[in-house]
Parts: structure tokens; sequence; C-alpha cells
């Protein structure tokens, strides 16, 4: 099983920044490929969903103007 | 705009995914044992997370399902992202807060469901004296007759404890269910888990307070109904997930009105019930054998005429104390009479408080008499003639019998005579005719189980 480092943490959340971003919104800022920054794409979504479940940030359901629709994470 | 209570399944649909993409999501979804809401928006969420880096992949040149099969690769094995999907999910955070908003969820469903409980007690209650008052009128009363036990279990402060602890029924299962749902959904926990904690728990804690904690006026029924608390709160967090029965109103409405008016035709012509054998003796031949039964506890001491010495000057009962007044028989404060002067050759004169039972002298008669299973009173108390608190000429005493599961009591006043003899010196008449002294058991399950007879 993946752990997820301190390190991934912090890089998700220097990331997102103020912004709000979907899962492979992160991915994209985090840069290619993904085992190169710390953060593994298996790991992203549990890292992400940790720190929404600790509270660090917060998670929502937006739909874009083509009728996409994303979970979108920004900092609590 | 960021919307964190929004449902994902409440957006337009997207374009469908390829075959290898479901087929990915179905295997993440069987490995994520989390909560059903919670399962759909991990889903969602990743299938949308597939169609940006299909769409991404097929800018760098690959097409079709190998632009899928690339999106998969990069994400991982769905077994193992579920399983670090579900650590994530499952916080301690999360399950004091489950185990918290749980709690309160459930408080709330249990003060709701004792209001609804209530009602439906009250309604069936209701429905209940209109159905045995009128159309099943002669069996309920034949049922009563042939089970004098049932009717007394029926009655009196115990019944009260029995239509409460239903009401509790209710609340419990209203509670547990509540209670389920919410921590479910907080803790993220999997319902079978959730379910079986919730159930495990509430059936201990309710359990011992029903046994050792809740005290009040008790009998089978009544213990009976308290100890079915528990299971049904039990009953309730284990089938918290099943779909909730939905009543057809308008045949419960149309079956309740034709029963209404089928009981008020009927009751027109329900032919007269002669009632329950009486619960004294009315004939001589039944008195007789009565006070046979009567002078198993002292011989009778009768100064004129056969009559007592001492009558009955009321009784109260009805809760754990009984209590129980006698008069000499022709007392006068200018003169005493033959009683009086009978009674002053009595010494230890005393109150007997003893078990009764049910005497069937006849098909018509039925008698209350000592209980032949004892040979000795359940307890004595002085009697006082002298007590100006009582008047002149009268003596009452007290007997605390709420913590013995016998109900049904004769007193009588007893007597110590001029040969050395103890005799008998009232003849117990029945207070209002309607049988002897009734008190009810009061206490805990445990006490009632642990009492004497």
């Amino acid at each position: 099983m993946a752990t997820v480092s301190a390190e991934s943490l912090a890089a998700v959340m220097a990331a997102i920044g103020n912004d709000r971003l979907s899962g492979y919104g992160v991915l994209v800022r985090l840069g290619k490929p993904p085992a190169a920054q710390g953060t593994p794409e298996l790991a992203l979504y549990p890292t992400l969903h940790r720190l929404e479940a600790v509270g660090r940030l917060r998670a929502g359901w937006s739909t874009d103007s083509s009728g996409r629709t994303r979970r979108l994470y920004r900092r609590s | 705009m960021l919307e964190p209570d929004a449902n994902p399944s409440s957006s337009p649909d997207e374009t469908p995914l390829p075959a290898e993409i479901d087929e990915y999501l179905r295997r993440l979804g069987a490995g994520l044992d989390l909560p059903a809401h919670v399962r759909a928006e991990i889903a969602s969420e990743i299938a949308g997370h597939f169609r940006d880096s299909i769409a991404a992949i097929e800018s760098e040149g690959l097409e079709g399902d190998r632009a899928a099969r690339e999106a998969i690769a990069r994400l991982g094995n769905p077994t193992e992202l579920a399983a670090e999907l579900i650590s994530a999910h499952r916080t301690t955070r999360r399950l004091l807060a489950g185990a918290a908003g749980g709690v309160l969820h459930a408080t709330l469903g249990a003060a709701g469901g004792w209001v609804l409980g209530i009602a439906i007690v009250a309604a069936a209650l209701c429905a209940s004296a209109v159905v045995t008052g009128t159309l099943l009128r002669p069996p309920t009363e034949f049922v009563f007759a042939s089970l004098p036990a049932l009717r007394a279990a029926l009655a009196g402060l115990p019944m009260v404890t029995a239509l409460l602890a239903w009401a509790c029924c209710v609340a419990a299962f209203v509670a547990a269910r509540r209670g389920v749902a919410v921590s479910t959904r907080i803790s993220r926990r999997t319902p079978a888990v959730v379910r079986r904690i919730w159930a495990a728990a509430g059936f201990a804690l309710l359990f011992v307070a029903a046994v050792l904690m809740v005290s009040a006026p008790q009998n089978l029924v009544s213990v009976l109904s308290l100890l079915a608390v528990p299971f049904v709160f039990a009953t309730g967090a284990l089938t918290s997930s099943t779909p909730r029965v939905s009543l057809p109103r308008r045949k419960v409405v149309a079956a309740i009105g034709v029963l209404a008016i089928l009981s008020a035709s009927f009751a027109r012509n329900v032919p007269a019930w002669s009632g329950p054998p009486p619960d004294v003796a009315d004939t001589p031949q039944a008195h007789a054998a009565q006070l046979r039964e009567f002078d198993r506890v002292a011989p009778a001491w009768t100064y004129i005429d056969g009559h007592p010495v001492l009558v009955e000057g009321g009784g109260l009962w009805g809760s754990g104390v009984i209590t129980q007044t006698v008069g000499v028989w022709d007392f006068d404060p200018s003169s005493s009479g033959a009683a009086a002067q009978a009674l002053s050759q009595f010494k230890d004169v005393r109150f007997e408080a003893w078990r009764a039972v049910r005497f069937d002298a006849s098909l018509d008669i039925a008698e209350w008499i000592p209980d032949p299973a004892y040979s000795a009173p359940y307890a004595t108390a002085p009697a006082d003639f002298n007590d100006v608190q009582f008047g002149a000429g009268r003596a009452q005493a007290e007997f605390d019998v709420g913590h013995v599961r016998t109900t049904e009591w004769i007193v009588f006043v007893t007597g110590i005579g001029p040969d050395g003899r103890r005799y008998r010196l009232n003849e117990p008449e029945f207070n209002m005719g309607g049988g002897p002294l009734e008190s009810s058991f009061t206490g805990t399950i445990w006490q009632w189980l642990t009492a004497s007879t």
C-alpha cells in the first residue's frame, strides 16, 4: 500500500495555493511525471481526501459552462 | 462555484466513458467499503479525472482505447486505490464525530419516537376499548372470566408501566435507526459494522437500565414489556438500511372505518353478558365454605348470633402499601356494648396480612381465601383501639407489600382469648365487594425476579 508522506501533503497544499482545483488540476500543477514530484498519481486522491478529512481542505462539486461536473478543492 | 453539499448525481450526465474505464470504476467501487453516498462521490470524481486525463493523453497523440489504457496505467491499480481512499476517509476525527453525532440524533429520535409511541399506544387503547367493548365483548369477557390471572395482569399500576414500555419501544426503534444513519454518514465506517456496534452497545445499555435501574410497578406483563425495549432497539439498529415500510394509508383508514361501523352495529345486537363470577361468596353454602378457609387462620370468636367482634372500616390498596381499618361492632362511647366487652378480654390483638388466592366454589361462585400454601401471615401489626388518630373503637394498620410479587391480600384481626388460644375477631368482607386488597410490586426487574412471592 502506498504511503502519503508529509512532503506529499505539503506539495499538494502548495499546488492548490489559493485556487480551487480539481484532482486532475492539482496533478497538472504538480507537473509531469507526478512521481518525480513525490506525489504518485495513485496517491493523489487519497492525499486530497485525507487533507479534506482532517479539515485542511474543503471540497465541493461545481458544474462549468460546458456541463462538466468536477469536484474542486480549496484551502479551508 | 464551490458547493460543498452539491450532489454530483444531480448534474447533467457526461459523455459515455470507454468500457475499460467503466470496468475500472466497477472494480474501484467494489473495493470501497464506504457508505453509498461516499462511493458515488468517489466514482464521479474518478470518472471526471479519467475524462481530463484521456483528453490530455489524446492531445499527446494517443487515440481511443490506447488513451484509456494509458490513463488507467497512470492512475494505478483500482483495488490499491480503493484501499488508500478507505484509509484516508476513516480518520479518528470522523469516528468521534460520527459517535457524537449519532448519539445526538439518536436522542432527538428518541424524543420524537416517544411522542409517536404515546400516540400509537393511546390510539391502540382506544381501538382496543372500542373493539373489545362491542364486537368482541362476549369472547373478551369469557376469556377474562376463564383466566382471572390475565385480567389481573392487565389491570392496575403495572399495566401503566407496560404501556409506557411500549411507547419506549417505539422511541428505541426510531432512535436506533437515526443513530446508525448519522454515525454511518459521518464516520464513513461500513454500515454493517456501525449497525452491529449500535445494536450491541444500545442493547447492553438499555438492558442494564431496564433490569437494574428502572424502578416501577411490575408484574409479568410489565417485565416482558420493559425487556422488549433493548431487543427493539437492536432490531432497529440492525435493520436501519431496510427501506421504510409504507402503509397503504387509504386501506388502513378504510379498515378503521369499517371496523367502527361494524362495531357500532354489532353492539346493538350483542347479547347481554352475565359477567364473570362474582368475587365474593353470595350463597350460604359458598359463604360457609369461605368461612372454613378463614378458620385456618384462627377459629372465629363470635359474641352473639354469629356476629364477629370487629367489622371492617375501610381500606386503601392498589400501590405498594395496603391499609386496613376495623371497628368494634357495637362500640358506643357512652356505654361499651357486648362486642367491646368481648374485645377487652383479648390480649395481643393484631392485624395479620395473609396472601389471598381465588377459590372457585362452583361455576358461578368464586371466593377469596387465605392462600393454603402458607401457614403463617406475611406480616403482622399491633391493633391499637385507643389511638385517637383513627377514632374511638377503631384501629388501623399499614403493610408495606410493594416488594413481594403477591398482589392480593386478606387482612385479619386476631387476639389471644381468655383460654389462651388465638381467635379470629373479624370476617373480611372484601372492600366494595370487589375482591381482596390489591397491591402492586414496585421496583426494578431484577428486584422483581429475585423477590419472594
